[in-house]
């Protein structure tokens, strides 16, 4: 049977049902074409869906993370950040980050070394994956932050992925940890050589008198009463040097290089090494000089106990920008794995560092021996 | 046409109102589909209150009626009543141009 003849406008009316169906297949909107035997449904539809999906999927991950996240370009421009890192930063929206120089949300101080770190993760070169910072927010106010850094590639191009937690907090109880540490190491300093100290002067005095008497009736039990004497005193002596250590008061009184000088002087004293201080470095504040002071004691100490050394050259000096202790020993050189007990103790340096905002490095001194290198931002003067 | 658990009636029409009857073809539960569905609820409920009837035709289960109408791509939107017939092709989620589509905007 022949079907009839289309009318003009029967032909116009399929050029506009045509156009109709090319425009919702174009945005997408379609499930399946409806042919005269089957229904073919848009399997493409479905992929995109999928991916649409796992977009959403990941966005949702990204968006409701509590860790601020972030996407570097390699000039250092903030290509994507999540909402987490924009609270942590002051800001409101995540958008006011983008676009912006990841340098605007560091402090000063910081960037020289975040700069260096940036670059050498780009080039593939080693650089820590993780580090702590003192970053800036929007109220101009200082945040520490903990970082975790990997190259990602992002649109066709390499770029860093960098997620952010706000450990302003931790520092603080940190800080407040070693306060705490270092107020009752002094507090124990100063009653081991105020309380125990005088009693045993006190003793000492005594004894010495009863000897007096003893010998002025030549009595035999005089020399007992001399030993008696000589055994005080040198619990007196221990007992300053314990508190010495626990509390060095001339920190306090002769600033950090007298203190310093004194600790070489005693440590030739008590273990029969060579011993001395090089260099000086401008007035600091007190809780500055007692962390310094506390990174030289610990790798003197570990220079003679671990390293066995004969010789230690405790090195200061003052650049532009940057202050630097150093501490080097001609021992049997920094182990490959440090003993659990050694470890305890590096933490430690590397938690003093930490808290007057610089770094520490130990490695094998060239021509053998050690190098403890503490190198700190100049602090800032206060008004 | 259309099977009784396929349309949902909504009561108290009001008598000086025209009576809206939209067909909508469907593939199961396809996404665009779903949108359809969800977005023509909507919309009949913000702007045909009570004067509205939706019959949803699965073409997977109905297949013949698809092919009477004409239906070539799901989902599609056929304004059953009052006449003229209209048919709007997608997931009805551009509400402006379906609300024109349907004589729902510009002075209607």
């Amino acid at each position: 049977m022949l079907e009839p003849r289309p009318t003009y406008e029967d032909l116009q009316a399929r050029l506009a049902q045509a156009e109709a169906i090319v425009e919702v297949l174009q945005t997408q909107q379609v499930d399946a074409i409806v042919g005269k035997r089957q229904i073919a449904l848009i399997r493409l539809r479905e992929t995109e869906a999928a991916l649409l999906e796992s977009e959403a999927r990941y966005r949702t991950l990204v968006e409701g993370s509590l860790q601020g996240m972030c996407i570097l370009n390699r000039q250092g421009t903030c290509l994507f950040a999540n909402r987490a890192l924009a609270k942590m930063l002051g800001y409101e929206h995540a958008e006011a980050l983008f676009g912006q120089h990841m340098m605007v949300f560091v402090a000063p101080h910081e960037r020289s070394r975040l700069q260096t770190y940036r670059e050498a993760h780009l080039r593939g070169e080693s650089a820590p994956a993780r580090y702590e910072y003192q970053g800036v927010r929007s109220d101009g106010t200082l945040i520490w932050c903990e970082a975790l850094v990997s190259c990602v590639p992002w649109e066709g191009e390499s770029a860093l992925q960098v997620t952010l937690l706000d450990i302003t907090e931790r520092k603080r109880l940190e800080q407040e940890i070693l306060e705490v540490s270092n107020r009752e190491q002094q507090r124990l300093g100063q009653n081991l050589h105020d309380g125990l100290g005088q009693s045993l002067a006190g003793i000492a005095f005594l004894s010495k008198a009863l000897e007096q008497k003893l010998a002025a009736k030549s009595l035999p039990e005089a020399a007992t009463v001399a030993q008696l004497v000589d055994l005080t005193n040198q619990v007196i002596r221990q007992t300053r040097d314990l508190a010495r250590e626990f509390y060095p008061v001339a920190l306090e009184t002769h600033g950090l290089v007298s203190a310093l000088q004194l600790l070489a002087a005693n440590t030739e004293t008590l273990h029969g090494i060579s011993c001395c201080v090089t260099g000086a470095l401008p007035e600091l504040d007190s809780a500055l000089t007692i962390h310094l002071y506390r990174i030289a004691q610990e790798a003197l100490y570990n220079a003679i106990k671990h390293g066995h050394a004969q010789h230690v050259v405790i090195g200061l000096s003052a650049e532009a920008d940057h202050l630097r202790l150093t501490v080097r020993d001609d021992g049997v050189g920094f182990p490959d794995t440090a003993p659990p007990s050694q470890g305890l103790g590096l933490r430690i340096m590397h938690h003093r560092a930490h808290m007057i905002g610089g770094t520490l490095a130990v490695q094998r001194a060239p021509g053998g021996g050690t190098l403890v290198a503490c190198v700190l931002p100049v602090p800032e003067v206060s008004p | 046409m259309t099977r009784p658990g396929d349309s949902s009636n909504t009561a108290g029409a009001p008598s000086e109102a025209e009576q809206y009857v939209l067909r909508l073809f469907v593939a199961g539960d396809e996404m665009n589909s779903t949108m359809a569905k969800t977005n023509l609820q909507q919309l009949c409920e913000t702007h045909l209150r009570g004067r509205y009837e939706i019959q949803i035709v699965d073409v997977f289960e109905d297949f013949k009626t698809a092919l009477e109408c004409g239906v070539l791509v799901t989902p599609t939107l056929l304004l059953v009543a009052p006449p003229p017939p209209v048919t709007i092709l997608g997931n009805l989620s551009d509400t402006p141009k379906v609300l024109l589509g349907l004589r729902l905007m510009g002075g209607a």
